[in-house]
Protein backbone atom coordinates (compact mmCIF):
# COMPACT_ATOMS: atom_id res chain seq x y z
CA UNK A 1 0.00 0.00 0.00
CA UNK A 2 1.37 3.43 -0.90
CA UNK A 3 1.39 6.24 1.60
CA UNK A 4 -0.49 9.48 1.11
CA UNK A 5 2.84 11.24 0.80
CA UNK A 6 3.81 8.96 -2.10
CA UNK A 7 0.39 9.42 -3.68
CA UNK A 8 0.81 13.18 -3.52
CA UNK A 9 4.29 13.02 -4.98
CA UNK A 10 3.10 10.92 -7.91
CA UNK A 11 -0.04 13.00 -8.39
CA UNK A 12 1.78 16.33 -8.30
CA UNK A 13 4.08 15.14 -11.09
CA UNK A 14 1.20 13.78 -13.19
CA UNK A 15 -0.85 16.92 -12.70
CA UNK A 16 2.06 19.18 -13.65
CA UNK A 17 2.60 17.09 -16.78
CA UNK A 18 -1.04 17.37 -17.79
CA UNK A 19 -1.06 21.12 -17.08
CA UNK A 20 1.86 21.43 -19.48
CA UNK A 21 0.41 19.09 -22.11
CA UNK A 22 -2.88 21.02 -22.18
CA UNK A 23 -1.12 24.39 -21.83
CA UNK A 24 -3.33 25.30 -18.89
CA UNK A 25 -3.07 28.85 -17.54
CA UNK A 26 -2.28 28.52 -13.83
CA UNK A 27 -3.03 32.13 -13.04
CA UNK A 28 -6.74 31.38 -13.24
CA UNK A 29 -8.89 28.59 -11.76
CA UNK A 30 -8.44 25.40 -13.76
CA UNK A 31 -11.37 24.50 -16.03
CA UNK A 32 -11.43 20.77 -15.36
CA UNK A 33 -14.49 20.20 -17.54
CA UNK A 34 -12.69 21.74 -20.51
CA UNK A 35 -9.64 19.60 -19.76
CA UNK A 36 -11.79 16.47 -19.79
CA UNK A 37 -13.22 17.55 -23.13
CA UNK A 38 -9.77 18.15 -24.60
CA UNK A 39 -8.72 14.67 -23.56
CA UNK A 40 -11.61 13.29 -25.59
CA UNK A 41 -13.56 11.96 -22.61
CA UNK A 42 -17.34 11.98 -22.44
CA UNK A 43 -18.61 14.13 -19.58
CA UNK A 44 -22.18 13.66 -18.35
CA UNK A 45 -24.35 14.72 -15.41
CA UNK A 46 -27.21 12.73 -13.90
CA UNK A 47 -28.95 12.16 -10.57
CA UNK A 48 -26.73 9.63 -8.81
CA UNK A 49 -28.12 9.38 -5.29
CA UNK A 50 -25.26 8.68 -2.89
CA UNK A 51 -22.71 8.48 -5.70
CA UNK A 52 -20.53 11.51 -6.41
CA UNK A 53 -19.09 10.32 -9.69
CA UNK A 54 -18.11 7.45 -11.93
CA UNK A 55 -15.18 6.79 -14.22
CA UNK A 56 -15.66 4.45 -17.18
CA UNK A 57 -12.45 3.44 -19.02
CA UNK A 58 -13.75 2.16 -22.31
CA UNK A 59 -11.39 3.21 -25.09
CA UNK A 60 -12.83 5.96 -27.25
CA UNK A 61 -16.02 6.10 -25.19
CA UNK A 62 -14.24 6.51 -21.90
CA UNK A 63 -16.04 9.00 -19.77
CA UNK A 64 -16.90 10.60 -16.47
CA UNK A 65 -20.37 10.84 -14.95
CA UNK A 66 -21.04 13.36 -12.19
CA UNK A 67 -23.94 13.91 -9.78
CA UNK A 68 -26.03 16.70 -11.32
CA UNK A 69 -27.39 17.83 -7.94
CA UNK A 70 -24.06 18.62 -6.32
CA UNK A 71 -22.68 22.18 -6.11
CA UNK A 72 -20.49 23.13 -9.03
CA UNK A 73 -17.47 23.28 -6.74
CA UNK A 74 -18.08 19.72 -5.64
CA UNK A 75 -18.68 18.56 -9.21
CA UNK A 76 -15.36 20.04 -10.25
CA UNK A 77 -13.62 18.36 -7.38
CA UNK A 78 -15.20 15.01 -8.24
CA UNK A 79 -14.31 15.57 -11.89
CA UNK A 80 -10.69 16.08 -10.90
CA UNK A 81 -10.78 12.88 -8.86
CA UNK A 82 -12.30 10.88 -11.74
CA UNK A 83 -9.77 12.42 -14.13
CA UNK A 84 -7.13 11.07 -11.77
CA UNK A 85 -8.44 7.56 -12.33
CA UNK A 86 -8.08 8.17 -16.06
CA UNK A 87 -4.56 9.58 -15.84
CA UNK A 88 -3.39 6.66 -13.70
CA UNK A 89 -5.07 4.14 -16.04
CA UNK A 90 -7.29 2.76 -13.31
CA UNK A 91 -10.19 0.39 -13.86
CA UNK A 92 -13.84 1.51 -13.70
CA UNK A 93 -14.63 3.29 -10.46
CA UNK A 94 -17.78 4.28 -8.63
CA UNK A 95 -17.02 6.93 -6.02
CA UNK A 96 -19.46 7.48 -3.20
CA UNK A 97 -19.58 10.58 -1.01
CA UNK A 98 -15.96 11.65 -1.44
CA UNK A 99 -16.20 14.79 0.68
CA UNK A 100 -17.84 13.06 3.59
CA UNK A 101 -15.27 10.30 3.44
CA UNK A 102 -12.57 12.95 3.64
CA UNK A 103 -14.20 14.60 6.64
CA UNK A 104 -14.59 11.27 8.46
CA UNK A 105 -10.83 11.11 8.52
CA UNK A 106 -10.41 7.39 7.75
CA UNK A 107 -8.39 8.20 4.66
CA UNK A 108 -5.45 6.02 5.69
CA UNK A 109 -7.51 2.95 4.80
CA UNK A 110 -8.23 4.12 1.27
CA UNK A 111 -6.87 1.80 -1.46
CA UNK A 112 -3.91 2.95 -3.51
CA UNK A 113 -5.90 3.88 -6.62
CA UNK A 114 -8.24 6.07 -4.58
CA UNK A 115 -5.32 7.84 -2.92
CA UNK A 116 -3.77 8.50 -6.32
CA UNK A 117 -7.00 9.78 -7.83
CA UNK A 118 -7.75 11.93 -4.83
CA UNK A 119 -4.28 13.44 -4.77
CA UNK A 120 -4.36 14.01 -8.52
CA UNK A 121 -7.64 15.89 -8.33
CA UNK A 122 -6.21 18.12 -5.66
CA UNK A 123 -2.97 18.87 -7.50
CA UNK A 124 -4.69 19.32 -10.84
CA UNK A 125 -7.17 21.87 -9.47
CA UNK A 126 -5.01 23.36 -6.73
CA UNK A 127 -1.31 23.48 -7.55
CA UNK A 128 0.67 25.54 -5.06
CA UNK A 129 1.11 28.40 -7.55
CA UNK A 130 -2.64 28.76 -7.98
CA UNK A 131 -3.30 28.57 -4.24
CA UNK A 132 -0.82 31.36 -3.67
CA UNK A 133 -2.49 33.46 -6.33
CA UNK A 134 -5.90 32.91 -4.75
CA UNK A 135 -4.60 33.88 -1.31
CA UNK A 136 -3.07 37.02 -2.77
CA UNK A 137 -6.49 37.94 -4.14
CA UNK A 138 -7.86 37.56 -0.62
CA UNK A 139 -5.15 39.89 0.63
CA UNK A 140 -3.39 37.31 2.78
CA UNK A 141 -0.25 35.21 2.52
CA UNK A 142 -1.74 32.31 4.43
CA UNK A 143 -5.37 31.50 5.27
CA UNK A 144 -6.34 32.65 8.74
CA UNK A 145 -9.49 30.68 9.36
CA UNK A 146 -12.14 28.47 7.71
CA UNK A 147 -13.71 31.56 6.15
CA UNK A 148 -10.56 32.19 4.14
CA UNK A 149 -10.53 28.54 3.07
CA UNK A 150 -14.15 28.80 1.96
CA UNK A 151 -13.50 32.03 0.04
CA UNK A 152 -10.45 30.45 -1.59
CA UNK A 153 -12.43 27.36 -2.55
CA UNK A 154 -15.10 29.51 -4.19
CA UNK A 155 -12.53 31.30 -6.29
CA UNK A 156 -10.76 28.08 -7.22
CA UNK A 157 -14.06 26.36 -7.92
CA UNK A 158 -13.12 23.50 -5.62
CA UNK A 159 -14.74 21.94 -2.60
CA UNK A 160 -14.15 23.43 0.83
CA UNK A 161 -12.93 20.18 2.37
CA UNK A 162 -10.53 19.34 -0.44
CA UNK A 163 -9.16 22.87 -0.40
CA UNK A 164 -8.45 22.68 3.32
CA UNK A 165 -6.57 19.41 2.85
CA UNK A 166 -4.63 20.66 -0.16
CA UNK A 167 -3.46 23.67 1.84
CA UNK A 168 -1.75 21.17 4.09
CA UNK A 169 -0.35 19.09 1.21
CA UNK A 170 1.19 22.24 -0.28
CA UNK A 171 2.49 23.23 3.20
CA UNK A 172 0.65 26.51 3.23
CA UNK A 173 -1.10 25.45 6.44
CA UNK A 174 0.15 23.12 9.16
CA UNK A 175 -1.36 19.65 8.98
CA UNK A 176 -3.23 19.66 12.34
CA UNK A 177 -4.85 23.02 11.59
CA UNK A 178 -5.84 22.03 8.06
CA UNK A 179 -7.28 18.74 9.33
CA UNK A 180 -9.31 20.58 11.94
CA UNK A 181 -10.67 22.97 9.30
CA UNK A 182 -11.35 20.13 6.85
CA UNK A 183 -13.59 18.38 9.38
CA UNK A 184 -15.95 21.35 9.56
CA UNK A 185 -18.95 20.74 7.30
CA UNK A 186 -19.16 23.55 4.70
CA UNK A 187 -22.78 24.21 5.69
CA UNK A 188 -21.51 25.23 9.13
CA UNK A 189 -19.13 27.73 7.54
CA UNK A 190 -21.98 29.15 5.46
CA UNK A 191 -24.22 29.45 8.51
CA UNK A 192 -21.48 31.14 10.49
CA UNK A 193 -20.87 33.65 7.70
CA UNK A 194 -24.42 34.80 7.10
CA UNK A 195 -26.58 33.37 9.87
CA UNK A 196 -30.23 33.49 8.95
CA UNK A 197 -29.37 34.54 5.40
CA UNK A 198 -27.93 31.12 4.60
CA UNK A 199 -29.33 29.63 1.35
CA UNK A 200 -32.53 27.62 1.66
CA UNK A 201 -30.70 24.72 0.04
CA UNK A 202 -27.38 24.29 1.82
CA UNK A 203 -25.87 22.83 -1.34
CA UNK A 204 -25.90 26.39 -2.63
CA UNK A 205 -22.90 28.61 -2.03
CA UNK A 206 -22.40 31.86 -0.17
CA UNK A 207 -20.19 34.20 -2.18
CA UNK A 208 -18.24 36.48 0.13
CA UNK A 209 -17.41 39.62 -1.82
CA UNK A 210 -15.87 42.99 -1.07
CA UNK A 211 -14.47 46.01 -2.88
CA UNK A 212 -11.64 43.89 -4.25
CA UNK A 213 -14.16 42.13 -6.47
CA UNK A 214 -14.94 45.31 -8.41
CA UNK A 215 -15.42 44.43 -12.09
CA UNK A 216 -14.66 40.77 -11.33
CA UNK A 217 -16.75 37.87 -12.59
CA UNK A 218 -18.63 35.57 -10.23
CA UNK A 219 -19.92 32.21 -11.41
CA UNK A 220 -22.98 31.56 -9.28
CA UNK A 221 -25.76 29.02 -9.44
CA UNK A 222 -29.47 29.64 -9.01
CA UNK A 223 -30.20 29.83 -5.29
CA UNK A 224 -26.71 31.05 -4.32
CA UNK A 225 -26.30 34.02 -2.02
CA UNK A 226 -23.97 36.93 -2.70
CA UNK A 227 -22.79 38.80 0.39
CA UNK A 228 -21.19 42.07 -0.66
CA UNK A 229 -19.44 44.17 1.98
CA UNK A 230 -18.33 47.69 1.09
CA UNK A 231 -16.83 50.47 3.14
CA UNK A 232 -19.02 53.46 3.85
CA UNK A 233 -18.58 56.57 5.97
CA UNK A 234 -21.99 57.33 7.48
CA UNK A 235 -20.76 60.75 8.62
CA UNK A 236 -20.02 61.83 5.05
CA UNK A 237 -23.54 61.63 3.60
CA UNK A 238 -22.21 59.36 0.85
CA UNK A 239 -24.17 56.14 0.78
CA UNK A 240 -24.13 53.00 -1.36
CA UNK A 241 -27.21 52.43 -3.48
CA UNK A 242 -27.98 49.78 -6.06
CA UNK A 243 -27.79 51.48 -9.43
CA UNK A 244 -28.39 48.44 -11.63
CA UNK A 245 -29.69 45.00 -10.71
CA UNK A 246 -31.45 42.40 -12.87
CA UNK A 247 -34.66 40.72 -11.75
CA UNK A 248 -32.72 37.50 -11.23
CA UNK A 249 -30.66 39.05 -8.42
CA UNK A 250 -32.79 40.17 -5.50
CA UNK A 251 -31.72 42.15 -2.42
CA UNK A 252 -32.55 40.20 0.75
CA UNK A 253 -30.89 42.29 3.46
CA UNK A 254 -28.94 45.48 4.05
CA UNK A 255 -26.91 45.57 7.27
CA UNK A 256 -27.52 49.34 7.60
CA UNK A 257 -31.29 48.91 7.56
CA UNK A 258 -32.04 45.38 8.76
CA UNK A 259 -31.23 43.55 11.97
CA UNK A 260 -29.04 41.07 10.13
CA UNK A 261 -25.25 41.41 10.54
CA UNK A 262 -22.57 39.42 8.70
CA UNK A 263 -19.62 37.72 10.33
CA UNK A 264 -16.80 40.17 9.59
CA UNK A 265 -14.09 38.66 11.76
CA UNK A 266 -12.33 37.49 8.61
CA UNK A 267 -10.99 40.96 7.95
CA UNK A 268 -13.75 43.09 6.51
CA UNK A 269 -13.31 46.83 6.38
CA UNK A 270 -13.81 48.95 9.45
CA UNK A 271 -13.21 46.34 12.11
CA UNK A 272 -13.66 47.46 15.67
CA UNK A 273 -10.41 48.56 17.19
CA UNK A 274 -9.29 47.30 20.54
CA UNK A 275 -7.68 50.61 21.38
CA UNK A 276 -9.08 52.33 24.46
CA UNK A 277 -9.60 55.55 22.54
CA UNK A 278 -11.52 53.89 19.71
CA UNK A 279 -14.89 54.46 21.33
CA UNK A 280 -14.29 58.21 21.27
CA UNK A 281 -13.57 58.29 17.57
CA UNK A 282 -16.19 60.06 15.52
CA UNK A 283 -16.99 59.89 11.83
CA UNK A 284 -15.15 56.78 10.68
CA UNK A 285 -15.96 54.12 8.12
CA UNK A 286 -18.33 51.33 8.95
CA UNK A 287 -18.75 48.25 6.75
CA UNK A 288 -22.06 47.89 4.98
CA UNK A 289 -23.13 44.46 3.79
CA UNK A 290 -25.77 43.52 1.26
CA UNK A 291 -27.16 40.02 0.80
CA UNK A 292 -28.43 39.17 -2.67
CA UNK A 293 -30.16 36.00 -3.74
CA UNK A 294 -29.73 34.56 -7.20
CA UNK A 295 -33.25 33.56 -8.22
CA UNK A 296 -33.56 29.77 -7.80
CA UNK A 297 -35.38 29.69 -11.16
CA UNK A 298 -32.83 31.84 -13.00
CA UNK A 299 -31.73 30.74 -16.45
CA UNK A 300 -28.19 30.68 -17.76
CA UNK A 301 -27.09 34.28 -18.37
CA UNK A 302 -24.53 36.90 -17.46
CA UNK A 303 -25.87 39.83 -15.44
CA UNK A 304 -24.49 43.18 -14.41
CA UNK A 305 -24.92 44.21 -10.77
CA UNK A 306 -23.84 47.76 -10.02
CA UNK A 307 -23.76 50.03 -6.98
CA UNK A 308 -22.85 53.68 -6.69
CA UNK A 309 -21.78 55.56 -3.57
CA UNK A 310 -23.26 59.02 -3.74
CA UNK A 311 -25.43 61.49 -1.88
CA UNK A 312 -29.19 61.44 -2.33
CA UNK A 313 -29.17 65.16 -3.08
CA UNK A 314 -26.25 64.94 -5.52
CA UNK A 315 -26.88 61.68 -7.44
CA UNK A 316 -24.59 62.62 -10.31
CA UNK A 317 -21.53 62.95 -8.05
CA UNK A 318 -20.61 59.38 -7.08
CA UNK A 319 -17.43 59.07 -5.05
CA UNK A 320 -17.07 55.39 -5.85
CA UNK A 321 -18.68 52.72 -8.00
CA UNK A 322 -18.80 48.96 -7.79
CA UNK A 323 -19.68 46.50 -10.53
CA UNK A 324 -19.98 42.75 -10.53
CA UNK A 325 -20.44 40.44 -13.50
CA UNK A 326 -22.60 37.59 -12.26
CA UNK A 327 -22.59 34.56 -14.51
CA UNK A 328 -25.50 32.31 -13.60
CA UNK A 329 -24.90 28.66 -14.38
CA UNK A 330 -27.87 26.39 -13.71
CA UNK A 331 -27.15 22.74 -12.89
CA UNK A 332 -25.81 20.69 -15.78
CA UNK A 333 -27.86 17.74 -16.99
CA UNK A 334 -27.06 14.92 -19.36
CA UNK A 335 -24.07 14.53 -21.61
CA UNK A 336 -22.09 17.74 -22.06
CA UNK A 337 -19.00 17.19 -24.14
CA UNK A 338 -17.57 16.41 -26.52
CA UNK A 339 -20.30 16.64 -29.10
CA UNK A 340 -18.41 14.28 -31.39
CA UNK A 341 -19.00 11.56 -28.81
CA UNK A 342 -22.72 12.10 -28.46
CA UNK A 343 -23.47 9.21 -30.83
CA UNK A 344 -21.73 6.88 -28.41
CA UNK A 345 -23.79 7.91 -25.43
CA UNK A 346 -26.00 4.84 -25.64
CA UNK A 347 -23.06 2.68 -24.61
CA UNK A 348 -21.48 5.35 -22.44
CA UNK A 349 -21.44 6.21 -18.80
CA UNK A 350 -25.11 5.64 -18.07
CA UNK A 351 -24.56 1.97 -18.69
CA UNK A 352 -22.23 1.78 -15.71
CA UNK B 1 -36.03 80.03 18.88
CA UNK B 2 -32.44 81.18 18.91
CA UNK B 3 -30.96 81.10 15.43
CA UNK B 4 -27.33 82.08 14.75
CA UNK B 5 -27.08 80.87 11.17
CA UNK B 6 -26.49 84.42 9.96
CA UNK B 7 -23.33 84.57 12.09
CA UNK B 8 -21.76 81.48 10.60
CA UNK B 9 -19.01 81.01 8.07
CA UNK B 10 -19.99 79.26 4.79
CA UNK B 11 -21.07 75.62 5.12
CA UNK B 12 -18.16 73.32 4.23
CA UNK B 13 -18.13 69.98 2.46
CA UNK B 14 -16.05 67.16 3.86
CA UNK B 15 -16.65 64.97 0.80
CA UNK B 16 -16.32 61.23 1.28
CA UNK B 17 -13.83 61.48 4.13
CA UNK B 18 -14.11 60.88 7.91
CA UNK B 19 -13.41 64.50 8.75
CA UNK B 20 -16.69 65.72 10.27
CA UNK B 21 -15.02 66.53 13.60
CA UNK B 22 -12.47 68.78 11.89
CA UNK B 23 -15.24 70.70 10.11
CA UNK B 24 -17.37 71.02 13.26
CA UNK B 25 -14.45 72.28 15.33
CA UNK B 26 -13.41 74.65 12.54
CA UNK B 27 -16.93 76.01 12.27
CA UNK B 28 -17.06 76.62 16.02
CA UNK B 29 -13.70 78.41 15.98
CA UNK B 30 -14.70 80.57 13.00
CA UNK B 31 -17.97 81.54 14.69
CA UNK B 32 -16.39 82.60 17.98
CA UNK B 33 -13.45 84.39 16.34
CA UNK B 34 -15.73 86.17 13.86
CA UNK B 35 -12.68 87.42 11.97
CA UNK B 36 -13.82 86.26 8.54
CA UNK B 37 -10.96 83.80 8.31
CA UNK B 38 -11.69 80.13 7.59
CA UNK B 39 -9.94 77.52 9.74
CA UNK B 40 -8.26 74.53 8.12
CA UNK B 41 -10.00 71.18 8.58
CA UNK B 42 -6.84 69.47 7.42
CA UNK B 43 -4.89 71.21 10.18
CA UNK B 44 -7.46 70.05 12.74
CA UNK B 45 -6.96 66.47 11.53
CA UNK B 46 -3.21 66.85 11.85
CA UNK B 47 -3.41 68.44 15.30
CA UNK B 48 -5.78 65.76 16.60
CA UNK B 49 -3.44 63.02 15.46
CA UNK B 50 -0.63 64.64 17.42
CA UNK B 51 -2.65 63.76 20.53
CA UNK B 52 -3.89 60.32 19.64
CA UNK B 53 -4.32 57.90 16.78
CA UNK B 54 -5.65 54.40 16.25
CA UNK B 55 -3.65 52.45 13.66
CA UNK B 56 -5.47 52.15 10.39
CA UNK B 57 -8.09 54.71 11.33
CA UNK B 58 -8.20 58.23 9.93
CA UNK B 59 -11.04 59.57 12.04
CA UNK B 60 -10.42 61.51 15.24
CA UNK B 61 -12.18 62.30 18.48
CA UNK B 62 -13.46 65.76 19.36
CA UNK B 63 -11.23 65.75 22.42
CA UNK B 64 -8.11 65.02 20.38
CA UNK B 65 -8.95 67.82 17.98
CA UNK B 66 -9.52 70.33 20.78
CA UNK B 67 -6.42 69.27 22.71
CA UNK B 68 -4.31 69.26 19.54
CA UNK B 69 -5.44 72.68 18.39
CA UNK B 70 -5.01 74.08 21.89
CA UNK B 71 -1.41 72.88 21.86
CA UNK B 72 -0.50 73.71 18.25
CA UNK B 73 -2.99 76.49 17.34
CA UNK B 74 -5.28 76.34 14.32
CA UNK B 75 -3.94 77.15 10.87
CA UNK B 76 -6.06 79.02 8.38
CA UNK B 77 -7.73 77.32 5.43
CA UNK B 78 -5.64 79.49 3.16
CA UNK B 79 -2.45 78.16 4.75
CA UNK B 80 -3.58 74.54 4.46
CA UNK B 81 -6.49 74.12 2.03
CA UNK B 82 -8.63 71.02 2.38
CA UNK B 83 -7.00 68.03 0.71
CA UNK B 84 -3.86 69.82 -0.45
CA UNK B 85 -2.12 67.91 0.88
CA UNK B 86 -4.40 65.52 2.69
CA UNK B 87 -3.61 64.34 6.20
CA UNK B 88 -1.45 62.28 7.11
CA UNK B 89 0.84 64.74 5.40
CA UNK B 90 2.50 67.10 7.85
CA UNK B 91 1.76 70.78 8.15
CA UNK B 92 2.81 72.60 4.98
CA UNK B 93 5.22 75.51 5.30
CA UNK B 94 2.46 78.13 5.23
CA UNK B 95 0.69 76.47 8.18
CA UNK B 96 3.92 76.49 10.18
CA UNK B 97 4.07 80.28 10.15
CA UNK B 98 2.74 81.86 13.37
CA UNK B 99 1.00 84.55 11.35
CA UNK B 100 -1.26 81.93 9.80
CA UNK B 101 -2.34 80.25 13.04
CA UNK B 102 -4.86 81.31 15.68
CA UNK B 103 -5.21 80.21 19.29
CA UNK B 104 -8.24 78.10 20.10
CA UNK B 105 -10.70 79.43 22.70
CA UNK B 106 -11.07 77.54 25.98
CA UNK B 107 -13.18 74.42 25.74
CA UNK B 108 -14.75 71.81 27.97
CA UNK B 109 -16.70 68.61 27.75
CA UNK B 110 -20.33 68.88 28.83
CA UNK B 111 -21.87 66.14 30.89
CA UNK B 112 -24.51 64.89 30.81
CA UNK B 113 -25.57 65.41 27.24
CA UNK B 114 -28.97 67.12 27.11
CA UNK B 115 -31.11 69.36 24.98
CA UNK B 116 -31.38 71.86 27.83
CA UNK B 117 -27.59 72.11 28.03
CA UNK B 118 -27.38 73.01 24.34
CA UNK B 119 -29.95 75.73 24.80
CA UNK B 120 -28.15 77.13 27.85
CA UNK B 121 -24.72 77.10 26.24
CA UNK B 122 -25.98 78.85 23.13
CA UNK B 123 -27.67 81.46 25.32
CA UNK B 124 -24.33 82.00 27.05
CA UNK B 125 -22.73 82.75 23.70
CA UNK B 126 -20.80 79.50 23.42
CA UNK B 127 -20.41 77.11 20.47
CA UNK B 128 -21.66 73.57 21.05
CA UNK B 129 -20.17 70.55 19.28
CA UNK B 130 -22.55 67.59 19.25
CA UNK B 131 -21.55 64.00 18.49
CA UNK B 132 -24.34 61.67 17.44
CA UNK B 133 -24.84 58.14 16.22
CA UNK B 134 -26.13 58.11 12.65
CA UNK B 135 -29.42 56.53 11.65
CA UNK B 136 -28.86 57.02 7.90
CA UNK B 137 -32.48 57.50 6.88
CA UNK B 138 -32.94 60.20 9.52
CA UNK B 139 -30.42 62.42 7.73
CA UNK B 140 -32.08 62.16 4.33
CA UNK B 141 -35.47 63.67 5.10
CA UNK B 142 -36.53 66.34 2.57
CA UNK B 143 -37.69 68.74 5.31
CA UNK B 144 -34.16 68.76 6.82
CA UNK B 145 -35.48 67.40 10.12
CA UNK B 146 -33.10 64.89 11.74
CA UNK B 147 -35.36 62.52 13.59
CA UNK B 148 -35.83 58.81 14.29
CA UNK B 149 -37.61 56.76 16.87
CA UNK B 150 -35.37 55.15 19.52
CA UNK B 151 -33.93 51.72 18.85
CA UNK B 152 -33.11 52.11 15.15
CA UNK B 153 -29.89 50.75 13.76
CA UNK B 154 -27.18 53.43 13.85
CA UNK B 155 -24.07 52.14 12.03
CA UNK B 156 -21.80 55.15 12.47
CA UNK B 157 -21.41 58.47 14.22
CA UNK B 158 -21.08 62.09 13.23
CA UNK B 159 -20.22 65.52 14.63
CA UNK B 160 -22.09 68.76 13.95
CA UNK B 161 -22.15 72.28 15.34
CA UNK B 162 -25.30 73.51 17.12
CA UNK B 163 -26.17 77.08 16.11
CA UNK B 164 -29.68 77.50 17.41
CA UNK B 165 -32.35 75.94 19.61
CA UNK B 166 -35.99 76.29 20.49
CA UNK B 167 -36.79 78.19 23.66
CA UNK B 168 -38.51 76.53 26.65
CA UNK B 169 -42.13 75.83 25.86
CA UNK B 170 -41.68 75.88 22.08
CA UNK B 171 -42.91 72.76 20.34
CA UNK B 172 -41.47 70.76 18.66
CA UNK B 173 -38.17 71.03 20.51
CA UNK B 174 -35.24 71.01 18.14
CA UNK B 175 -31.78 72.43 17.61
CA UNK B 176 -30.42 73.94 14.41
CA UNK B 177 -27.18 72.22 13.43
CA UNK B 178 -24.56 73.18 10.88
CA UNK B 179 -23.51 70.12 8.89
CA UNK B 180 -20.45 69.59 6.69
CA UNK B 181 -22.18 68.06 3.67
CA UNK B 182 -22.19 71.19 1.55
CA UNK B 183 -24.90 73.84 1.12
CA UNK B 184 -27.07 71.53 -1.01
CA UNK B 185 -27.93 69.34 1.99
CA UNK B 186 -30.91 70.18 4.22
CA UNK B 187 -31.73 73.89 4.40
CA UNK B 188 -28.68 75.51 2.84
CA UNK B 189 -26.46 73.06 4.70
CA UNK B 190 -28.31 73.21 8.05
CA UNK B 191 -30.70 70.71 9.65
CA UNK B 192 -33.19 70.58 12.51
CA UNK B 193 -32.17 68.07 15.15
CA UNK B 194 -35.10 66.89 17.26
CA UNK B 195 -34.82 66.47 21.01
CA UNK B 196 -35.91 62.86 20.55
CA UNK B 197 -33.00 62.13 18.19
CA UNK B 198 -30.51 63.90 20.45
CA UNK B 199 -31.64 61.99 23.52
CA UNK B 200 -31.80 58.66 21.67
CA UNK B 201 -28.59 58.90 19.65
CA UNK B 202 -26.47 61.64 21.23
CA UNK B 203 -22.96 60.60 22.23
CA UNK B 204 -21.06 63.61 23.58
CA UNK B 205 -21.09 67.40 23.72
CA UNK B 206 -18.17 69.78 23.87
CA UNK B 207 -18.29 73.56 24.24
CA UNK B 208 -15.97 76.26 22.93
CA UNK B 209 -16.31 79.21 25.25
CA UNK B 210 -16.69 82.76 24.10
CA UNK B 211 -14.32 85.18 25.80
CA UNK B 212 -15.86 87.78 28.11
CA UNK B 213 -19.58 88.14 28.55
CA UNK B 214 -21.00 86.55 25.45
CA UNK B 215 -24.52 86.06 26.69
CA UNK B 216 -27.11 86.24 23.90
Amino acid sequence: MISWADAHTQAAAQAAELHADLDIDLTQPVDVFAAIERLGLVLAFAPLGKISGLYIPRGRSAGILLHQGHPRTRQRYTAGHELGHHVFNHAAEVDLELEEALRRGDVERWPDHEKQAEAFGAWFLMPRKLLRRGLKRLGVDRPRDPYDVYALSLWLGTSYTATARQLSATRLVDYPVAEQWARIPPRNVKRALVGEMVPDDLHNDVWWLDGGHHQQPVEARPGDRLVLTLGEIPSSGFSWRISAAPEEIKLLADSYEDEWEPELSQGGPGLDSEADDAEELIGGAHPRSFVFEVDPQAERAIHHLALAKDRAWEPDRASEEFELLVSINPPLHGIQVPSSELALSGGGPTAA
Amino acid sequence: MSDFRADQSPVGDQGDRPTCVAFAVGGAHEWLAADGELRSAEDAMWAAHQIGTVPGREEISVRWALEGLSAHEHASEQAWPYGTPQWPAGRPAAALGCANRRALPAWLRLQPLSFTAIREQLAAGNAVLVSLRVVPAAWRRPDATIDAEPGRKAPGNHAVLAVGATKPGEDPERAIVKNSWGPQWGRDGYGYLTRRYLESYGVRMHVLEREGDGAR
